[in-house]
């Protein structure tokens, strides 16, 4: 798809049909209004195409931010597959001047469909024209921002495509190939780590766990610092489980169906950490990443085994299917070993059903102790559309992962509170420094759906990636 | 128990025992001080020291307010129980540090809280606890207005816990009612009680279709407190009172059965509240109402593939008849829209959803709605009053999940998770216009009933709900 910035009043597009959004159809002049009712244009009938105008009406519910990205999104997809392949937009419409980036990623986003393991594979190429004719807006700050906004998007459809392909093609080992092709691609510093590494660092807990995989586990460690002066130092822990069974606490057959997905939160580190050099982002941000298999087999880690972790905690393992919060204490641990002077720790999985349970499918589980972070993180989440909310700590659920034998019990002794308790169970491995430093995302949630929704098609969303950028470059802001 | 203050001028009380707290030996007489010394008592992870020769329970205390204090008080008094003492001393001031009459009120009421109606033996001995407030800094009558203020709540908290803790079979929709028609009598408020007749005249058959399969006749309570000053605002509080939830033919699991009396706990706090306003002298009015209904199983049962009408025309189909709680809410919040003008809170209160349990934890209270504001100022009394709360967001993709095919809406959903969100989304529907944003949902399916005790709560009911909500009232002058 490609996306340029014209002005009518310079310009004619040739042969591209005009798409006209409206939030009520009094937007119109006179005349259109009239053959429009005519034809029944309403609430109940949102969009009507006009050949012989070479325009498409659509009624959009309001004319901002998500609302905006949806709507385009249904409108590029209805008319890509009528054939269409030229479309214009105009970014003041309805009196009003919408955002160039919702504009966008409606768009880039929308058009985006997982087709790598279809024979048939047709993509169509889209030329998209925006009119910036009456914008407020410079043509220079236009173009940065359309620059800075596919950016952005490509990175999360590339994000997209490595949590769509199966486990069966994507190993721990191809994790790490793709990181340092982004580090080379990008001028990051860029370390694996190999299950021999894990042994001398004593990261025993994140060995265990993909010790019956065929696939070597491997820690995968991304540096970006801006060429300019750095403002703060970030640190992204990912979870990245190529394939989770449950290990001998096997998943049901439902449960295990989409398992390839528990790579998504290391793989949004990767889109992070490929975007930033682009984007020139004036902090240095450090990406880590545990990427494991969780298989079963005769040399499987067990349901009663005992633990150590880098920092010397001991885990009594109580269900090996609470695996995610395993491999990311040891990364946890090794992140705050590795790096001094930490402003912002930030560990993102797809952790806990519970957190599904709590908040629906479409939002991410903010957890911290710090509310000024917890604040940050829903601006971030205001600004960039992705929808979150915070589970608060209680010193109640504290004790629910005491453990008889050990320091602590990976699974709460009731599932009440899942999500939470997670959280809980990673804070053991937070230093007492960091504590009001840390956030944790879960991303259980909106990560994967098999049902398409918002401008996401079935499969992978990339959630996490835009929220976090948007966190990051907005951090020393607020 | 009973607790009086003991004033300047009075004559010296002979306590069989006075609770001491400390944070170090400082203050300590010299010959406790050496006895304490011996067993090095900061390094124990024990906390009270008996001495029994000078009469005096030390105190082993960190935080010397709130929470932690009202936690700490509660098990001292558990312990001081079983030594069978029968007149106790505190003094307000410890180490130079004046308490909170409140605090230690709360801590020794609702801490020595025990349900022995069914036991044979009971153990609940009578005591005496003096607070000496002789050394005191603030104003006698103020403290003397604490102190009752404090005994009004703490009583009413307790009349819910043992309301909640008697069984379906001593408690039905009836005996909620009598309790109702008391409650007004004692506290000049007006109560009125609606039967089936009335339901089926005024067409609230999701109601009545709920408690269809009772051999119990559903109720309707209208409570009404006014000030005998000017009301500066209107309340209207609603409860779900399920005397009894079998789940009807979604029956329940065995396990989830047991405790179903809890499932009268909203309708009960309701009550609470309504029994303290006269005493707490609040100058707002507050209506409460109650839907009390028993869920059971039977040849008249309501069946899931139901379609219901609620009393404001909204057609529901039946997919879950264990989801019956928001069916009876949504014809009282209904009901409540319709009698009562200009509200300016209209708040719901129920037993609402396991899945809140799943999301928060049993410890915390969920709330809902689309007031920021207001959840701002819910989450404000929560911090004062000591009872947990946290937001569970709503979001326009959850929203569509409950459309039904046949019906306007579902009563019960798919696999989006969110359930408690959905619930509230659910009653959304029964919310008039006008009421949006005076409205919240409290679901306390986590914390109104304990199966093993926490804090102050005891085993069972915890009387969830009252603190938060009267606490809510008394801000709203501020």
């Amino acid at each position: 798809m490609k996306i340029t910035l014209f002005n009518s009043k310079e310009k004619d597009i040739k042969k591209a049909l005009e798409v006209v959004l409206l939030s009520k159809i009094s937007d119109l002049k006179k005349e259109e209004q009239t053959f429009l009712k005519e034809l029944n244009f309403s609430k109940e009938n949102k969009s009507i195409l006009l050949v012989e105008k070479n325009k498409y009406y659509i009624l959009c519910d309001s004319l901002k931010q998500e609302s905006v990205k949806i709507t385009l999104c249904k409108v590029l997809r209805k008319l890509k597959s009528e054939g269409f392949k030229k479309l214009i937009f105009s970014l003041c419409t309805a009196k009003k001047e919408l955002e160039l980036s919702s504009l966008i990623e409606g768009l880039v986003l929308g058009n985006y469909s997982f087709t790598k393991y279809k024979s048939e594979n047709k993509k169509t190429k889209m030329a998209i024209y925006i009119d910036i004719k009456n914008s407020k807006k410079d043509l220079i700050t236009l173009e940065k921002e359309r620059k800075e906004t596919l950016i952005i998007c490509k990175n999360m459809n590339f994000v997209r495509e490595l949590n769509n392909t199966t486990a069966e093609d994507y190993a721990p080992i191809t994790m790490s190939e793709d990181a340092r092709k982004i580090a080379k691609e990008h001028d990051l510093g860029c370390k694996i780590y190999g299950e021999k590494d894990l042994e001398k660092m004593n990261m025993n807990v994140m060995l265990a766990v993909g010790r019956a995989s065929r696939h070597e586990s491997q820690l995968i460690h991304l540096h970006y610092v801006p060429k300019d002066k750095s403002l703060g130092k970030f640190v992204l822990v990912g979870k990245g489980l190529t394939y989770d069974c449950g290990g001998l606490s096997l998943k049901p057959t439902l449960g295990m169906l989409t398992m390839k997905r528990d790579k998504t939160g290391g793989i949004t580190v990767l889109g992070i950490l490929a975007a930033l050099r682009e984007l020139n982002y004036p902090y240095e941000v450090h990406g880590i990443i545990g990427a494991v298999e969780n298989m079963i087999g005769g040399d499987a880690f067990k349901p009663g085994d005992v633990l150590y972790a880098k920092n010397k905690v001991s885990i009594e393992v109580r269900n090996t299917d609470a695996e995610g919060r395993l491999v990311l204490a040891d990364c946890l641990c090794y992140a705050q070993d590795e790096i001094k002077d930490i402003d912002c720790l930030i560990n993102i999985a797809t952790l806990t059903g519970a957190c599904k349970i709590a908040l629906g499918v479409y939002t991410t589980g903010v957890m911290a102790h710090s509310s000024s972070l917890k604040n940050k993180m829903q601006k971030a989440s205001n600004r960039s559309g992705e929808l979150i909310g915070t589970l608060p700590f209680n010193t109640f659920l504290e004790k629910l992962i005491n453990s008889g034998i050990a320091d602590v019990s990976n699974a709460g002794s009731s599932p009440a509170g899942g999500a939470i308790t997670a959280a809980l169970f990673l804070d053991k491995f937070i230093k007492k420094r960091n504590k009001k430093k840390w956030l944790h995302l879960d991303m259980a949630g909106p990560a994967y759906s098999e049902v398409p929704w918002a401008y996401h098609s079935p499969g992978a969303s990339g959630s996490g990636l835009r929220l976090l950028l948007n966190f990051i470059k907005h951090f020393n802001k607020q | 128990m009973n607790i009086k203050l003991i004033k300047q001028n009075e004559k010296k009380i002979e306590e069989d025992i006075e609770i001491v707290l400390i944070k170090n030996l400082k203050k300590v007489d010299k010959k406790d001080k050496e006895v304490l010394k011996s067993i090095d008592f900061t390094k124990t992870s024990k906390k009270t020291f008996l001495l029994l020769a000078s009469k005096k329970l030390y105190v082993h205390c960190r935080i010397f307010k709130g929470e932690e204090l009202k936690v700490l008080l509660s098990n001292i008094i558990r312990e001081l129980k079983q030594y069978k003492f029968k007149s106790i001393k505190i003094a307000l001031v410890q180490e130079n540090k004046e308490l909170s009459i409140k605090d230690i009120c709360e801590g020794l009421i609702l801490g020595s809280y025990v349900y022995e109606r069914y036991k044979t033996k009971k153990t609940n001995v009578k005591c005496n606890i003096f607070i000496d407030i002789k050394a005191s800094k603030k104003e006698l009558k103020r403290l003397e207005l604490e102190f009752k203020n404090t005994r009004i709540i703490t009583s009413s908290v307790n009349m819910v816990r043992d309301i909640v803790n008697t069984t379906a079979e001593d408690y039905t929709p009836e005996t909620m009612s009598e309790d109702a028609r008391k409650i007004a009598k004692e506290n000049d408020l007006t109560c009125k009680i609606y039967g089936e007749d009335y339901l089926q005249e005024n067409n609230m058959h999701t109601m009545l279709a709920v408690g269809r399969a009772s051999r119990h006749e559903s109720k309707l309570i209208h409570l009404h407190y006014k000030p005998k000053s000017k009301a500066l605002g209107k309340v209207i509080l609603v409860g779900k009172g399920l005397t009894y939830d079998s789940g009807g033919l979604s029956l329940k699991p065995t396990s989830g059965m047991i405790n179903m009396k809890l499932d009268k706990g909203g309708g009960s706090a309701v009550l609470g509240v309504m029994n303290s306003l006269r005493e707490l002298n609040y100058p707002y009015e507050v209506h409460g109402i109650i839907g009390a209904v028993e869920n059971m199983i039977g040849g008249d049962a309501f069946k899931p593939g139901d379609v219901l009408y609620a009393k404001n025309k909204v057609s529901i189909e039946v997919r879950n008849t264990d989801a019956e709680g928001r069916l009876v809410l949504a014809d009282c919040l209904c009901y409540a829209q319709d009698e009562i003008k200009d509200i300016d809170y209209i708040f719901d209160v129920a037993t609402l959803t396991g899945a809140c349990i799943t999301a928060l934890g049993t410890y915390s209270t969920g709330i809902m709605g689309h007031s920021d504001k207001l959840k701002n100022k819910m989450r404000k009394a929560s911090f004062n009053s000591g009872e947990l709360v946290a937001e569970l967001p709503f979001n326009s993709y959850l929203k569509p999940i409950i459309n039904s095919k046949i019906a306007d809406i579902s009563n019960s959903t798919g696999s989006a998770g969110g359930a408690s969100i959905l619930a509230a989304l659910f009653l959304d529907r029964f919310i008039k216009e006008e009421n949006k944003n005076k409205w919240l949902h409290l679901d306390i399916a986590g914390p109104s009933y304990a199966e093993s005790p926490w804090g102050y709560n005891s085993y069972g009911a915890t009387g969830a709900g009252v603190r938060l909500i009267l606490e809510f009232i008394n801000n709203l002058k501020k």
